[in-house]
């Protein structure tokens, strides 16, 4: 047993701080989420370059051939600089769904930085959690290795900063489950971006009409991949929840040190430092159960989808009380667009958008402790 | 990172489970506050841990320990635990005193106390706080002045466990008014058969005597019976209170899991009607939530003990230990209690599990007060570990 860091892994985390300190300072990123484009695409081949997109990619099809721990460092790191880019959506969403379909050549684009992807899951009238991606009504119309779909699907992950899409649906046919490649130029796609909250991911419906696609996995493939997206999903939001809570935790410490109120700082009174004392045991249980999750995953342990569950369970709601209270810390100022508390704070309520209420995570749990 | 054992561990773990497997059976069984004849139980129990190589497993061997390191003594501490056997009776000798002696003390103090510690023929208890000395331990109050050659002792100490049955206590006292609140302190090694010595048991909410008062009246200890110098008590006080941190809290983790797999047993027994507290969703959601908590301080833990072992100390994540295991387990104790309903009142052997739920809901109470009260401890967390200004 050994839970510390090995020097790979604290070099990869030494690294990303410090690109990301250059590329991403506060200003830069305020500015940025407020623009319409909302990112600079020039640093998705910087990330390329880094090798951070296959990171956890096989050494054989070109990535780095480490695991999903070393991936949540890196998600860690990006979503405590709240970084705008469809990393999440690309490396999370769909390159576990590419690489357990066995679409070498789409890794490979992946990978090279030519090729950026969103996992298209949810249907506009059905359960939006990830988890049950698997219950699409979605249907693709033609049999083969080129599929045709039409439909729609809802809150789409950066649908308009990236190529393509991997398209949940299921065959007209014989009612099995299917992963659909679909490019986003093709004439069959139009994206309708939605105003949301958080935009530095932000979210779109696809309105799919005859869209051309390349059947990518069908049947019981495509329920693997489907697992695969979830169990790695899942455990990187969470690691991007520790991420945000060690982040705003920080800034409130340092608020909490520098305000003075009645002449003195604020952190001396224990109303304040108790509140902070107990985000900081959150997020270090959160930052366990990130490391359970993806060591489980990465070695294949049966209980890894309880651990993937009790990950995000706990870390994710606990990535937004930590904005809350450190909101609630920093006073009136915490309020306002100019502090960035609010950012952190959209990017955590978007996490738990992500897969329904905890209470269901919580359940697959007890189903395991309690039979 | 990897949560498997090494081979090493694995061998270890494998060679106790084994032992545990065949010994487990000599085991005093403990529901409450032991008895005189559980005590004596508890003895030979404690002396057969000792013959099989597992008291004082992280000791160095020159003090009659086995040399190895923390993660054996976590192996130790998961598997005892989930054996149901409980650990050697000298917790507060093996923990606390030992270890400060072998800091502090010399080279005959070690020879004459710490054999005999590890094999359970001396009990040690603490003699730290007092009635006005809690949470401020740096306060207190019981006087210590040379006569001769002893200090002669006065004052009162309380929730001394184990005092009732202890042949030594470690003593904090105060040596030196006019010194500082911290200078003025001293260690010492107290002979509880000595004249003066009265232990009175403090009756607690669950009806037990677990804890004691221990009054001090005219009591000479020798001059050479202390650790450190005149003045260093406080400093020699922290070594007993910091040892064995990072080993402490999987000791901890490991007995809430074995709590929380005998509340699961129960709430999933089935009446008559073929009915049980874990049909109810929200006795499930409260169960999931104590697992997820469970694993996240279970997991926490061996962080922090994985640091120890390679920093020699355990880092940040250490404080959670005590400050979360307290909370989970008074929140493990009503779950119980509210499942079971007037049943959740029963004391006694008739009562579901030997009334093992309501002496828990009971005792956890003091779950959060004991070794650092939850204010103390997130206060701790809050000055060294996120640098906030100081409260005082």
């Amino acid at each position: 047993m050994d839970l510390t860091a090995t020097d790979e892994q604290r070099a990869l985390r030494d690294a990303a701080r410090e690109l990301l300190a250059a590329r991403m300072p506060p200003a830069r990123l305020a500015a940025l989420a407020d623009e319409p484009a909302g990112w600079e695409p020039a640093i998705w081949s910087e990330l390329a370059e880094l090798g951070w997109l296959g990171v956890a990619v096989p050494d054989e099809l070109g990535g780095a051939g480490m695991g999903l721990l070393e991936e949540t460092i890196l998600f860690e790191e990006t979503a405590a600089v709240l970084l705008p880019a469809p990393f999440f959506a690309t490396v999370a969403l769909t390159l576990p769904a590419l690489l357990s379909a066995g679409a070498g050549d789409l890794v490979a684009d992946v990978l090279s930085g030519r090729l950026r992807t969103t996992f298209a899951w949810a249907d506009a009238d059905g359960d939006a959690a990830l988890s049950e991606a698997a219950q699409t009504r979605l249907e693709l119309s033609a049999r083969g290795p080129d599929v045709v779909v039409t439909g729609s699907k809802a809150w789409v992950p950066d649908a308009d900063r990236v190529e393509a899409f991997v398209v949940v649906a299921r065959d007209d046919d014989d009612d099995e489950l299917a992963l659909l490649f679909v490019r986003r130029d093709d004439h069959g796609v139009e994206l309708r971006p939605l105003t949301t909250i958080d935009t530095t991911r932000p979210l779109a419906a696809v309105e799919l009409r005859e869209a051309r696609g390349r059947l990518l996995a069908r049947g019981a493939t495509a329920r693997t991949a489907v697992q695969a997206v979830r169990d790695r999903a899942l455990t990187l939001a969470a690691a991007e929840a520790v991420g945000i809570g060690q982040r705003v935790l920080d800034l409130a410490c340092d608020y909490a040190r520098e305000r003075r109120q009645f002449g003195r700082a604020i952190g001396t009174y224990q109303a304040v430092s108790h509140a902070l004392a107990d985000v900081y045991v959150q997020v270090e249980l959160s930052r366990s159960l990130v490391v359970w999750a993806a060591l489980a995953v990465d070695a294949s342990k049966p209980d890894a989808d309880v651990a993937v569950a009790a990950a995000a369970a706990k870390a994710i709601p606990a990535a937004v009380d930590a904005c809350e209270r450190a909101i609630q810390v920093h006073g009136g100022i915490g309020t306002t667009w100019e502090s960035p508390l609010h950012r952190y704070y959209k990017r955590a309520l978007s996490l738990a958008a992500l897969d329904g209420p905890p209470a269901r995570h919580r359940a697959r749990v007890a189903d395991a402790v309690l039979g | 990172m990897q949560l498997q054992d090494d081979p090493d561990e694995g061998r270890y773990r494998a060679a106790l489970r084994r032992w545990l497997s065949d010994n487990a059976r000599h085991a005093p069984r403990l529901d409450g506050e032991p008895d005189a004849s559980q005590i004596e139980a508890w003895r030979a129990w404690s002396r057969r841990i000792h013959d099989a190589g597992y008291a004082g497993i992280t000791w160095p061997r020159e003090h009659g320990g086995q040399g190895l390191g923390p993660a054996h003594q976590a192996i130790w501490l998961q598997e005892s635990s989930r054996a149901g056997v409980p650990d050697h009776l000298g917790v507060i000798g093996i923990g606390m005193a030992g270890p400060t002696i072998g800091a502090w003390g010399s080279e005959a103090q070690k020879r004459r106390f710490l054999p005999p510690l590890l094999r359970c023929e001396e009990i040690w208890c603490q003699g730290f706080s007092e009635p006005d000395s809690g949470s401020d331990l740096a306060s207190v109050r019981t006087r210590a002045v040379l006569d001769g050659d002893a200090w002669v002792v006065d004052g009162q100490k309380v929730w001394s466990s184990y005092a009732h049955i202890a042949d030594w206590c470690i003593l904090l006292v105060r040596t030196d008014r006019a010194a500082s609140k911290h200078g003025g302190l001293s260690y010492l090694l107290l002979d509880m058969r000595a004249p003066g010595v009265t232990v009175q048991p403090l009756r607690q909410i669950t009806g037990d005597p677990e804890f004691n008062e221990l009054f001090l009246d005219g009591v000479r200890v020798p001059r050479d019976a202390m650790l450190g110098r005149p003045g260093d008590g406080w400093a020699v006080a922290m070594t007993t209170l910091s040892h064995e941190r990072g080993t402490h809290g999987v000791g901890l983790a490991a007995r809430l899991d074995a709590e929380l797999r005998a509340a699961v047993a129960l709430l999933t027994r089935r009446d008559a009607r073929g009915r049980c507290p874990a049909d109810d969703p929200l006795v499930r959601d409260a169960v999931a939530e104590l697992s997820i908590e469970l694993h996240a301080l279970r997991v926490t833990n061996l962080r922090a003990l994985s640091t120890l072992r390679r920093d020699g100390a355990p880092g940040p994540a250490a404080t959670i230990a005590k400050l979360r295991w307290s909370e989970l387990n008074q929140r493990l104790t009503a779950l119980v209690g509210d499942a079971l309903g007037p049943a959740a009142l029963e004391r006694g052997e008739a009562a579901v599990d030997r009334g093992r739920w309501s002496f828990a809901r009971l005792r956890s109470r003091g779950n959060t007060i004991e070794a650092g009260t939850s204010e103390i401890l997130r206060t701790i967390v809050a000055e060294r570990v996120l640098g906030l200004p100081s409260s005082r």
